[in-house]
């Protein structure tokens, strides 16, 4: 479905995993604004972005995703102490990871958004989808070899 | 796998742009729906009773909500399937209306993506399974720690809604900082008066155990159920059969300086913590005493009318007590001048400290109320160093609100007491927080001996010797300006306690920058700690007045009421982590990730298993476990890929 219609233009398909109590919250705020999101983005809500690990990525990767968006509280804000440090390092060891699989890193970012930073998340998303319509859509004929967990 | 579809049309209403018949077509006909129902609203009591009645009437294996927010909406719906007889963690719920219908301008395209949400939600509800809440049974005892003002307030409450209390106090003597005041600003009252009731109210509760001398030695558990060890020192005097008549005092030969911050003069290796200190028995400082030095001194024994009362041969404990909660009210500290070389405590004899002054004027203290101290005379020129220590990058780097007034309160108290004397604040910022504080500045500034001069860099400020004068003292303002005194006070800020770090490891909960223990949350939450069942109370929090301790120690108690209810079992979610023994390679991952200390390790079986009381679910250790050994209930990796998948179409 991500893949481009002749003449259209391309609407990346974004996976966001959003942690529960800030980023998903911030969502729903910029909701309240009815502000506009694009289609592409969809969201998953998590506890924490500390459960994010790197085959849940790569399945979206796998699954027709553009790009993942992880986003996470503010350094210190984190609802489960530090765990969304945890995250962020985990999330630099995935980029590697993705590189090797053939998918260019700049398709898997960070955030971190409070649940009352609903323009800046607006803003992340835009920004994000930006990049990924100037990388175009994710061409994996090796998408078929990224690794599925059981 | 019958499962019901509740589709909400709140979207709808605030201008949301969604298909329903197409959504309704397209989801009715999955293999997994056997009912698909557009609600008018879900959350109104009219769409619950609705909601119930279909469930009672169909009752699907698997049930999934389109509509607003889950963070609001999920609670509620899951009490709605527990009252109509199904397991409430076999509903999946999906947000059309925040996530979707009120940001896509494009209707077909919210169209495709409610579909894909929903039936995201159909698909992992599939994988989904019954949880059981786990239910833990809570100990209704409750530990404070620390008997100054917060303590006493926070044990007396806890008292009065009818708990036992442990009292754990590291002192000899109860009443904190504030006993020793010579008089606490706003109301004026001397310290021991006002701390007075709260500390009989203490000493004759019977459901209140006080452990003098006593200090947190080990702590294991989790809210409704903490295991603690407390170590007690000796006190070598009977509390129970000393009738507090002091007699064992003044024959004791064993005469030193006393070295403790604010007690000028002398003391024996047997008297009372301070005049006036509750409870009034005598501690004998096994260190100063003689028989310590291999002498064979028993003249305290003899001097005591009650025989046996005076034991030497009272020895350290370990005791153990069990609580429910734990209430930590250890106070602050006078942060330490003698780390400000420049300002010459410790090295000039005109140099003393808030805390030396304020026992000096306490008519009880050391000195009778004579300003004496290492002072050669009364003094007649007197500064007030403000800020000591404070808001300075290497020291304190904050305010710490109330050394302000005990500034003004000590200057007013000085000028009041020598009537030849001018008092001079030489102050930084001026933090007067309260009405009251504001009116002790004016009455200060309206004094004809008191008088204000800033200075700016406090990097600047030095006391130095000087022929004619106890002490030089400069300042850097607009100009750097100096001036001869003979009484220098410095008012440093109150800092984390020497023992903070310790207790901070013992029960887990955080410290922040300063080292003050962290609340819950920066503005919500200053009573309780991040760890569930650990209490906050007091200057150990942050620093504050005495109202403000006591305020913050009744609001600790009811943090503690409110958490460890007696007979009352703690529903714990069972949205948790657990481990599969037979997955489990013993790597040891998961215990350094978890920030909850939820992860044991059993060295015998060489595996690791998860606490479900204390895991709060957040997953990270099953993001970590390289074995992928580790489930997290209600968000395992299959049903998060089947998520993924589905949103993804
Ligand atoms: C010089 C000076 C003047 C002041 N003047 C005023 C004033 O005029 N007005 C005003 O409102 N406030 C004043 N204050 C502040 C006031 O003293 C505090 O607000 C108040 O005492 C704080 O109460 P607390 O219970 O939090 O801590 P504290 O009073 O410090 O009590 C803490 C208790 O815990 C015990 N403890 C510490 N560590 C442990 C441990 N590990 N285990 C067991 N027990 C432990 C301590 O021995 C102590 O008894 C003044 C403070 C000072 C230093
Ligand atoms: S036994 Fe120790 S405390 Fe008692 S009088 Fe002798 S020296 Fe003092
Ligand atoms: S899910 Fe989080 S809190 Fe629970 S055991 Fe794992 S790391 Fe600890």
């Amino acid at each position: 479905m991500s893949a481009p219609v002749e003449g259209r233009a391309f609407e990346p398909r974004v996976l966001g995993l959003l942690c529960t109590h800030c980023a998903y919250a911030c969502a729903d705020n910029a909701g309240g604004t009815r502000a506009s999101v694009p289609a592409g983005l969809r969201t998953i809500r998590l506890m924490c972005t500390g459960r994010v690990e790197p085959s849940l990525v790569l399945e979206a990767f796998g699954a027709g995703a553009d790009g993942v968006l992880i986003m996470g509280c503010h350094p210190g804000g984190c609802h489960y102490k530090e765990q969304n440090y945890r995250a962020v390092q985990r999330q630099r060891i995935l980029l590697r990871l993705l590189d090797q699989c053939g998918v260019e890193p700049e398709r898997c970012r960070f955030d971190h958004v409070s649940a009352a930073e609903s323009t800046r998340y607006l803003e992340l998303v835009d920004d994000f989808v930006a990049a990924l319509r100037r990388l175009g859509p994710l061409r994996l004929e090796r998408r078929t070899r990224v690794h599925r967990p059981h | 796998m019958r499962t019901a579809v509740f589709y909400c049309k709140c979207g709808e209403m605030g201008g949301g742009r969604i298909d329903l018949e197409r959504v309704a077509r397209t989801i009715a006909a999955l293999p997994e729906v056997a009912s698909f129902h557009a609600l008018e609203l879900t959350c109104s009591s009219a769409g619950v009773k609705a909601m119930r009645q279909l469930l009672v009437d169909e009752r699907p294996e698997r049930v999934v909500v389109a509509a607003s927010s889950p963070r609001e909406l999920e609670p509620k719906l899951r009490r709605v399937m527990a009252d109509a007889g199904l397991n409430p963690y076999l509903l999946a719920m999906t947000n059309v209306r925040e996530q979707i219908a009120w940001v896509t301008p494009d209707r077909e395209a919210a169209t495709d993506k409610a579909i894909a949400y929903v039936r995201a939600a159909v698909r992992r509800a599939a994988l989904q399974v019954p949880l059981l809440p786990l239910a833990v049974e809570t100990d209704p005892r409750v530990a404070v720690i620390g008997g100054g003002p917060a303590g006493l307030a926070a044990a007396l409450a806890l008292a009065g809604a009818g708990r036992d209390v442990v009292l754990v106090e590291q002192g000899p003597a109860l009443g904190g900082a504030a006993v020793r005041l010579d008089q606490v600003h706003p109301g004026m009252e001397c310290g021991s008066c006002l701390m007075d009731p709260l500390v009989t109210g203490v000493l004759d509760s019977p459901r209140i155990e006080v452990l003098l001398l006593a200090r947190l030695a080990g702590a294991k558990g989790y809210l409704g159920n903490f295991e603690l060890g407390i170590a007690r020192r000796p006190r070598f005097v009977v509390a129970e059969s000393c009738i507090g008549c002091g007699d064992c005092v003044p024959v004791c030969p064993a005469v030193a300086p006393d070295p403790r911050l604010g007690e000028l003069g002398t003391r024996r290796a047997i008297g009372f913590a301070f005049p006036g200190a509750m409870p009034n028995v005598p501690v004998l400082d096994a260190q100063a005493c003689l028989r310590s030095h291999g002498e064979s001194c028993t003249l305290c024994q003899v001097a005591c009318p009650v025989p046996g009362t005076i034991r030497y041969d009272d020895a350290a404990a370990l005791l153990e007590r069990k609580v429910g909660a734990v209430v930590l009210a250890v106070g602050a500290s006078l942060y330490d001048v003698g780390r400000l070389p420049a300002l010459g405590w410790g090295t000039l004899s005109g140099v003393h400290t808030s805390l030396e002054v304020e026992r000096m004027l306490s008519p009880d203290g050391p000195t009778a109320g004579q300003l004496r101290g290492r002072l050669a005379a009364p003094p007649r020129r007197i500064a007030l160093v403000h800020c000591a220590g404070a808001m300075q990058a290497g020291h304190c780097d904050y305010c710490s609100v109330v050394c302000c007034g005990v500034a003004l309160k000590l200057g007013l108290a000085l000028a009041e007491r020598l009537p030849e004397a001018t008092v001079t604040h030489v102050h930084r910022e001026l933090c007067l927080p309260g009405p009251e504080d504001w009116a002790l500045y004016e009455r200060a500034r309206a004094h004809a001996r008191v008088s204000f001069r800033r200075y700016e860099r406090p990097e600047a400020l030095a006391v130095s010797a000087r022929d004619d004068a106890a002490a030089e003292l400069t300042w850097g303002g607009h100009a750097t300006e100096r001036g001869a005194f003979d009484l220098v006070v410095l008012c440093p800020p109150l800092a984390p306690g020497p023992g903070h770090a310790e207790l901070a490891r013992l029960l887990d909960v955080g410290r922040d920058r300063h080292g003050f223990f962290a609340p819950l949350g920066p503005s919500t939450g200053h009573a309780t700690s991040r760890i569930r069942g650990v209490m906050l109370a007091g200057t150990c929090q942050a620093p504050m007045g005495v109202a403000a301790s006591v305020t913050h120690g009744a609001a600790a108690a009811g943090q503690a009421l409110a958490m460890a209810v007696p007979g009352r079992t703690i529903e714990v979610d069972p949205c948790v982590a657990s481990v599969d023994a037979v997955r489990c390679s013993g790597c040891h991952v998961c215990v350094g990730v978890c920030p909850y200390k939820a992860i044991a390790f059993d060295q015998a079986t060489a595996r690791a298993s998860v606490n479900p009381v204390l895991c709060t679910g957040c997953g990270t250790c099953v993001a970590a476990c390289p074995a992928a050994a580790i489930t997290g209930a209600h968000f395992t990796h299959a049903q998060l890929l089947s998520e993924i998948r589905e949103v993804l179409q």
